[in-house]
């Protein structure tokens, strides 16, 4: 039993001690550990690890201290006011979050430093003696002012050192490493130094008089000890596992980028010799220094050939490059398939002819246009016709057909039929996966890379449509591919659902460019379209207005329709934005052209209840459609 | 039968000498440089009619020749016509925005080469068929 006003000796339990200091080097460990992967992450994962890795780290600081006041035996019982508790937590974790933030910058000054390390040392003290607030027992608490200062200039001079050593380290690639951990050791015997300073600050004089406010408090059993050691233990076990399965999927993400990137810079390199080579065959061919015998022609010709197909393979391993790093570049229009497949048919006229096959196409002169790039359609079916010539013997015969797709008449579907040696059943997936090359070409030949189905399934899937292959071994395989049709209703459709304001109409605006001076070259014409497209394009509102793509083919480049739905006043901002804008361009002054913007609106037409939007999009699209037509109209008379 | 001269820019003495037999048995003149300060002494020294440049090269690249060219009001007007291994998608744009006339990815077809050329020179076309596949070049 105790007297009143005794002074009481505090006691140690070493083992606890020991316990505390375990976790502080585990924490460091782990808040080294973090510093690197918040530094890493960018954007919402950067905030996501800067939370959870302040929330981990402060909960290892706290844990340790609060097994290290549980260390602290004092001759009467102890309980702890848990609000206060739970605040000193808090305090952890901001004290955390500002370390993990200072450390994870891609710069830190001294001035920096010490800020963060003022902040974070503070955070600490702030935490302990609201800690040792918490305390509940008849007993006073006073302080050695001396120690206090102490320990608080130990907090922030052990924060400096500790924000120093994690920046030093945070590069380290590798899960763990000896300076790694000798960092985590330092930081991890710092922080009990600078707790037990302070523990060593309070002196208790038994006063059974004081009680404190008791209705929150509670006592702390050994039971408890062991759930807040394993809670940590876990909780900083978990974010150790989740950063080593971060670092490791990164990792990966870098190998790929550095392979793709290699293969871009080879493919690049390999183009130069391949081009002299190119250049010299065809200088032989063309007969330049001299004629060549006919035999010494063909041989010269083979050469020519397969730098052709040299060619056509850096092509393709480059497009694969510029799938995988997202750079692929589609701009879809509304085209005539039909007429994509005519050019595309042209080019294999010789091809054909020189294997005797026989092309049969059936392609309906009323089918409605496509909303795709026609240059990757054209990429597909160059791809699709070599396959296909590639494994049609000798004599046999190709079937091109196009038609709406039966399952899905939002879609367009070609096929592509061949007479060759078929497809395996269990292969027909697997001939569309990258690298992907049939075992035995058989008479074919050469096997190829293996990228041209893979590429195509990239294009046409991209484009909204999706590619497959059905096959009879030994009698010939038919390939399919869909493509989305135009349709001015779903392309409209999204600023039709959108929230209307009252008073708000179908607006269509029309932009025409003209060259006083014509056009320098059919280049020049598209070059300068396409600034302009771009320019039109930051002058709409998202939601509001959709800029329709080329709305008739052939001459008219220079003609801009933009749909909006907005009122008479809207339509006059947008238009004078529009002007501003073509204006200030200067590259579009240089060139000499001038532009008239004008707009109309659609006689009013409201949804009523019942109309699906589907069908209200369709009447909105056809009156659309029939507005622009006038316009065109109107334009061709003017002309 | 032109006697044009025609600046052959590219690091790579094979395709120099590949262009020139090919642009002399067109009646061409041709000069060379294999790097970008080379060129533009040699544009100022000789005036030539047409250039063809090449994007990576030694000592200021492509598009730093063509930066140079602009701002220099006699060299200026020589059209230039850009040959070059680098990516089409990625390079074209920027070449054409540079001033470039072209842009020919390598290895490049000798019809379209001259026919581009014969263009840029404002001569008459004795190829129209790939004249009208121009936009494509």
């Amino acid at each position: 039993m105790t007297s009143p006003d005794m002074v009481l000796v505090g006691s140690y339990n070493y083992l606890l001690v020991a316990l505390s200091v375990l976790i502080a080097i585990l924490a460091s460990y782990a808040a080294l550990d973090l510093a690197g992967r918040v530094t890493s992450a960018q954007g919402k994962a950067r905030l996501l690890w800067l939370n959870g890795g302040a929330m981990a780290m402060g909960f290892g600081i706290w844990s340790m201290h609060y097994i290290g006041m549980l260390a602290f035996r004092l001759p009467i019982p102890v309980q702890y006011d848990w609000p206060t508790v739970l605040l000193s937590l808090v305090a952890a974790i901001v004290a955390s979050g500002i370390a993990l933030f200072v450390v994870s910058r891609h710069k830190m000054g001294v001035i920096r430093a010490v800020l963060g390390s003022v902040f974070m040392g503070n955070g600490i003290a702030i935490m302990h003696y609201t800690g040792m607030a918490a305390m509940r027992l008849a007993a006073m608490c006073s302080y050695s002012a001396t120690l206090v200062t102490l320990s608080v200039i130990l907090a922030i001079v052990i924060s400096f050192v500790a924000l120093w050593l994690t920046f030093y380290s945070r590069e380290e690639t590798t899960a763990w490493s000896w300076r790694k951990i000798c960092c985590a050791l330092v930081m991890g015997a710092a922080i009990p130094v600078m707790h037990y300073t302070g523990m060593a600050a309070a002196s208790f004089t038994s006063s059974p008089s004081v009680h404190g406010n008791r209705s929150h408090a509670i006592s702390v059993s050994s039971l408890s000890v062991a759930g807040v050691t394993v809670v940590t233990l876990t909780v900083l076990g978990i974010v150790l596992l989740t950063s080593l399965a971060d670092r490791w999927f990164s990792l990966q993400a870098l190998e790929l980028q550095l392979k793709d990137e290699f293969l871009s810079h080879v493919s690049h390199e390999l183009r130069s010799p391949l081009s002299a080579i190119y250049q010299f065959a065809s200088i032989l061919v063309d007969g330049i220094p001299g004629e060549l015998r006919p035999e010494q022609s063909e041989y010269v010709r083979i050469i020519l050939r397969n730098v052709r197909q040299l060619e056509s393979m850096i092509a393709d391993l480059l497009e694969v490059t510029r799938i995988r790093v997202g750079k692929l570049n589609i701009e879809p229009q509304r085209v005539s398939l039909s007429d994509a497949i005519t050019d595309t048919l042209n080019m294999f006229e010789g091809s054909l002819a020189a294997k005797e096959i026989a092309l049969f196409a059936s392609i309906p002169g009323d089918l409605p246009l496509a909303y795709v790039d026609p240059s990757r359609v054209r990429q597909v079916l160059i791809n699709l016709l070599s396959n296909a010539i590639k494994f049609t013997a000798k004599g046999g015969k190709i079937k091109l057909q196009t038609r709406i797709f039966e399952k899905d008449p939002s879609l367009l579907v070609v096929e592509i039929a061949d007479t060759g040696r078929g497809i395996r059943p269990e292969v027909s997936n697997l001939i569309f996966e990258r690298l992907y090359q049939v075992t035995d070409p058989g008479e074919a030949g050469r096997k190829g890379l293996g990228l041209g189905l893979y590429i195509s399934k990239e294009l046409v899937t991209r484009q909204g449509g999706s590619i497959w292959v059905t096959s009879e071994p030994q009698k010939g395989s038919s390939f399919f591919f869909t493509v989305p049709l135009f349709s001015l209703a779903s392309l409209i459709s999204p600023i039709l659902t959108n929230e209307v304001k009252p008073g708000d109409a179908i607006a269509v605006m029309l932009v025409e460019m003209d060259s006083q001076d014509g056009w320098p070259s059919p280049d020049a014409r598209i070059e300068m379209s396409n600034v302009a497209r771009t320019l039109l394009q930051l002058c709409l509102l998202p939601d509001l207005d959709v800029a329709l793509p080329k709305m008739n083919s052939g001459d008219a480049q220079e003609l801009f329709f933009v749909v909006a739905r907005t009122n008479k006043h809207g339509a006059e901002v947008m238009s004078r934005r529009v002007r501003e804008q073509f204006r200030r361009c200067e590259r579009l002054q240089i060139a000499g052209l001038t532009f008239t913007v004008s707009y109309s609106f659609l006689s009013p037409m409201s949804r009523s209840v019942s109309e699906p939007m589907g069908e209200f999009a369709g009447h909105v699209a056809a009156e659309v459609q029939e507005h622009i037509n006038t316009m065109i109209e109107a334009r061709r008379v003017l002309t | 039968m032109s006697n044009k001269t025609i600046l052959i820019v590219d690091d790579d003495p094979d395709v120099r000498l590949g262009l020139q037999v090919r642009l002399k048995a067109n009646h061409y003149n041709t000069i060379f440089a294999s790097d970008g300060m080379a060129s533009i002494a040699e544009a100022r020294k000789h005036m030539p009619d047409l250039i063809i440049l090449d994007l990576g090269l030694p000592a200021g690249d492509g598009f730093s020749v063509m930066e140079r060219l602009k701002a220099n009001d006699s060299l200026a007007l020589i059209p230039v016509i850009v040959v070059s291994a680098r990516d089409r998608s990625a390079n074209r744009e920027r070449a054409l925005k540079a001033g470039a006339k072209a842009f020919l990815q390598k290895p490049v077809d000798n019809a379209k080469l001259l026919a581009v050329i014969r263009k840029a020179l404002g001569e008459k076309d004795l190829a129209p068929h790939v004249v009208h596949d121009l936009g494509e070049v």
